[in-house]
């Protein structure tokens, strides 16, 4: 049906099917799958030479409205336009083809189309307890601080009330303030302590007065304030507070203000031991207060992480390092 | 592309996706969905799409979902042959705009995209291939095409005036 056989090789299947009729039919429906010849007609008209020409004036101002010319074909174009009416009437229409991107439709919903993920900040255990740790030791600190100040505070008071005559001849001095400057004149080479003395001398008078109960409370903390007193070397320091100026210039100006000494029989009554060993014991005192606040601060982490910071024999791990906490 | 870029391109691009989906369909709700998938399709793939060519890719992503939906719907539009129409309809003729959307309305959606994209996107021919599957020169043939099909429409419609 391909008509690819000889005549001999076509006489020969003619002959098989006359030998073999009953596969005639399927050989006729064989042929019958070929296509047939049709007759279709075409449109030339556009093909032709004339119509190729307009179409390729077209073809290039449909390009220079779309911006595909490279640059000297344009330069040609446009020269052409300019001088060109009919060329500028054919582009006048082509451009009415052209739609306006100005044209605006909005989206309807388009909140719909944003997206907001809520992100998930895994934090590890390690990274928790880390966080835990630094928050206690900043806290730690932070009250050590403010123990100590209130220690050194405390202390000063009750120096100056351990000393009632000195208290009561600052007060009765005629110019206090004088003698406040001399104190501060001569200070323990100490300029800034002085400027401050005498700008706050008003403060040091208010404080002369102190409370019993205070002095009763914290005899230790006198101790070392009165050894701090007298073995304060002379450098230039700024006073912590304004009762540890009075006692500085009372200590310098014993002739001018007539008092004792700031270590007086009834202050040393109750020492103990040597200076060094009276800060040992007020360092003891600042440790547990400190590890009782790790300790507490143990437990609350305990309860909201349900982690135990602190290993079997009780000590508070951070990181490598391992703090007892009793 | 990250979360922030995804939603800059929502800002960008969600308007100018849907005129272009809209235009095609004239169906605004069809529009929309459409609109939505590609946007959707984007967002899964936003670790893969650059956040400098999403706009390419919303394009593509969007036309294909209008083709997709065009053979599922198969709708009955105007003919996509273009066809000397007989009647002409009473109009405000003036209004050029309106006709040229009418006569765009008349084309095909091949060649309705080619138009939108070039006119209303500034895409080139080739970036015009590259979002509908085409090469350069079928995208230069068709769209000359279409063009001087509106012409001859607008052309009439102005003689009939």
């Amino acid at each position: 049906m391909d008509n690819e056989l000889n005549e001999e090789q076509v006489k020969m299947v003619d002959e098989f099917l006359v030998a073999h009729p009953d596969l005639k039919a399927e050989f006729e429906m064989l042929m019958s799958t070929k296509l047939p010849m049709e007759e279709f007609s075409f449109d030339k008209k556009e093909l032709f030479a004339e119509n190729m020409k307009l179409s390729s004036v077209d073809e290039e101002l449909l390009l220079y409205i779309d911006n595909e010319l490279p640059a000297e074909q344009k330069k040609t174009v446009e020269l052409e336009l300019a001088s060109n009416k009919d060329y500028q009437l054919q582009l006048k229409a082509l451009l009415q083809t052209k739609l306006d991107p100005s044209e605006l439709i909005t989206y309807p919903d388009k909140k719909e189309l944003y997206r907001h993920t809520e992100r998930v900040v895994a934090f590890k255990l390690w990274m928790r307890i880390a966080a835990a740790v630094i928050i206690i030791a900043v806290s730690g600190i932070v009250y050590f601080k403010n123990s100590s100040s209130t220690i050194h505070t405390g202390n000063a008071e009750m120096a100056v009330k351990k000393n009632p005559v000195q208290s009561v001849e600052l007060k009765t001095t005629k110019n206090p303030s004088n003698a406040m400057s001399l104190a501060s004149d001569h200070s323990m080479g100490n300029p800034v302590a002085a400027k401050n003395t005498k700008g706050k001398e008003k403060k040091s008078d208010e404080n002369t007065i102190v409370p019993k109960e205070r002095r009763e409370e914290n005899p230790v903390q006198e101790e070392v304030l009165t050894a701090q007193a007298m073995e304060r070397p002379k450098v230039n320091h700024v006073p912590f507070n304004e009762n540890e100026k009075v006692i500085a210039a009372i200590d310098d100006h014993k002739d001018i203000l007539n008092i004792g000494s700031v270590t007086s029989p009834l202050l040393t009554r109750n020492t103990t031991g040597t200076p060094v060993e009276e800060e040992q014991t007020a360092g003891n005192n600042r440790k547990g207060s400190l590890k009782g606040f790790l300790r507490k601060a143990t437990r609350v982490i305990e309860k909201r992480t349900g982690i135990d910071p602190t290993n079997e024999n009780g000590e508070l791990l951070i990181g490598a390092v391992a703090i007892n906490l009793r | 592309m990250t979360e922030k870029e995804y939603n800059e391109c929502v800002n960008l691009y969600a308007d100018n996706v849907f005129r272009f989906i809209v235009k095609n369909l004239r169906h605004e709700e069809d529009a929309r969905d459409v609109v939505q998938t590609a946007f959707e399709k984007l967002w899964r793939n936003r670790e893969e799409v650059d956040g400098a060519k999403c706009k390419s890719y919303l394009f593509t992503v969007a036309y294909n979902q209008m083709i997709d939906h065009l053979r599922k719907v198969k709708r009955v539009y105007l003919k996509d042959e273009f066809k000397e129409e007989t009647k002409v309809q009473n109009k405000h003729m003036d209004n050029a705009r309106a006709v040229l959307n009418e006569a765009l309305a008349r084309l095909s959606e091949t060649q309705r995209s080619l138009v939108m994209l070039k006119d209303y996107e500034g895409y080139s021919y080739e970036e015009i291939g590259k979002i509908m599957n085409l090469n350069e020169s079928q995208v230069k043939v068709y769209l000359h095409r279409a063009r001087l099909q509106l012409k001859e429409y607008i052309v009439k419609v102005e003689n009939v005036i």
